[in-house]
């Protein structure tokens, strides 16, 4: 298969574009916040523009914006501030008529589970490039998944049996 | 019934249009990445901070057979190799890699009593210095991991981690199904496949490991990309996991080179286990580090790692 040389710095309007959503929707998986989900999101995009990365492929650069939005919200959830004021911020995810029970109960599960959930069930990657991405053996991706799908489960009350 | 409920529910998830725009301008005004000659200023910029640091650091270091047989020891977190630590002897450090903790309990219906345990991050541990031929490190309670990035690479460009990818119709195996696939293949619905890539291999599809990929793509036009893929078992040859692992100076990686990773999975399982916990008395390890230089002479440092009372993960060059 052949691959295109894509450099970092063409196209940046593009890569907006396409990638935006994408990111702000797993930063905002792990963050459960809006805010902190923008600050990653800049975060990411900063470091974009500032990177020379050269992208053998499409599917690369996707790669490598998922992970560094992976790794940007892992710094804010790790960092001092993140931990001192998140039980507040946790009461922030204010119930919404539009969404089921469903999202209440992914945004519920641990940090580790959710964003395994999220980049299975809403990006579908499968379980191989999940584990590529998070740095993960993919037998500890399928462990987790099971474990986040027993506690979904449990947190559905079986309203959802094909979790 | 879950996925798509879960996809239209977080739909709903959608950023703050005003929010977006702004930080859309702000982007595309952002001066673009350096010209080469910029880039070559910054290059050089760097190298006199670094050599400035490293030189102060280094005098830490000096070791009775001359400063260029020397290295410091450094931390970062894993792809922020900018963010490293610089580890010097005696002084205990909080390392900005991770942080262990305890979640909830596991459900009443589990058939066994514990907590969720995370690892929030991955220590990358390395060292600094010049004249290293290769760098080997032991521990003595948990498990290190090394990637040799440059054998990875070699071994993609010599096909010898994908024999062959090609898409197929995902109505065809709609699930993914490895031994839906194994019946085609059989069947002869691949004789191309074989053909193309399998004249001098083995058409037995037992021998080759089989994985399903979707991109974003290929999603609206219903297709698997499948790659068959020489089976390691999971024990690539680029990679090395376990109590000693050692890491081969690569020039165009120079001190990327010796990248290890530290991982805390005796800890883990401490935490997960349904009793009171004290982080700060969870196992930690011990890593020793032995540098072996091309003049063939060796040199060995020894890090502590331990966790504070939150889980964070402090660390300790003996002195």
């Amino acid at each position: 298969m052949g691959t295109q040389s894509l450099n970092s710095d063409g196209n940046v309007e593009d890569v907006w574009e396409r990638y935006f959503k994408l990111l702000y929707g797993l930063a905002y998986a792990r963050t459960r916040n809006r805010a902190d989900a923008e600050d990653v999101l800049q975060e990411v995009f900063m470091r974009y523009l500032k990177s020379g990365t050269i992208f053998n492929s499409e599917q690369h650069r996707k790669a490598w914006l998922i992970k560094t939005a992976i790794n940007c919200s892992k710094t804010l959830l790790t960092s001092a501030w993140f931990r001192k004021t998140t039980s507040l911020r946790e009461t922030l995810i204010t119930p919404d008529k539009e969404r089921s029970e469903v999202f209440y109960a992914v945004m519920d599960l641990p940090v580790k589970y959710r964003i395994l959930v999220h980049l299975y069930y809403y990006e579908d990657l499968p379980v191989a490039e999940i584990g590529e991405l998070l740095n993960m053996k993919e037998a500890t991706v399928k462990t987790r998944l099971h474990r986040a799908r027993r506690l979904l489960r449990t947190k559905l009350k079986g309203a959802y049996e094909d979790v | 019934m879950f996925r798509d409920q879960y996809k239209k529910d977080f739909d709903t998830v959608i950023p703050d249009a005003e929010q977006i725009r702004e930080l859309s301008q702000k982007l595309h005004h952002e001066p673009a990445r350096p010209t080469h000659k910029g880039k070559n200023f910054g290059i050089a910029a760097a190298l006199t901070a670094s050599l400035l640091v490293g030189s102060l650091v280094l005098g830490d270091f000096c070791p009775p057979f001359g400063p260029q047989n020397s290295f410091t020891v450094v931390a970062y977190p894993a792809d922020k190799e900018e963010e490293k630590t610089l580890l010097t002897a005696g002084m205990k450090v909080q390392l900005p890699v991770g942080t262990i903790s305890r979640g909830e309990a596991w459900p009443e219906e589990s058939e066994q009593k514990g907590y969720n345990s995370c690892f929030e991050g991955t220590s990358s541990i390395s060292v600094i210095g010049d004249n290293i031929e290769s760098v080997s490190y032991s521990c003595l309670t948990e498990e290190l991991h090394y990637r040799d990035r440059i054998m990875k690479k070699q071994m993609q460009q010599n096909g010898e981690l994908v024999f062959c990818e090609f898409a197929i119709k995902q109505s065809l195996i709609p699930d993914a199904d490895r031994q839906k696939f194994k019946r085609l293949w059989n069947e002869g619905y691949f004789e191309d496949i074989k053909r193309q890539y399998f004249q001098n291999r083995s058409t037995n599809i037992d021998d080759y490991r089989i994985t399903f990929r979707q991109s974003g793509e290929q999603i609206p036009k219903g297709e698997w990309t499948i790659a068959i893929e020489p089976d390691y078992q999971g024990k690539y040859p680029f990679e090395e996991r376990g109590k000693q692992v050692t890491a081969k100076y690569y020039e165009e990686l120079g001190n990327e080179s010796f990248e290890v990773h530290w991982s805390p999975g005796k800890a883990l399982d401490l935490v997960s286990e349904y009793k009171p916990i004290d982080l700060a008395q969870l196992p930690g390890d011990t890593i020793i580090i032995t540098a072996n230089f091309t003049d063939g002479r060796t040199m060995t440092k020894i890090l502590k790692l331990s966790f504070d009372e939150q889980g964070l993960l402090m660390a300790q060059l003996l002195e």
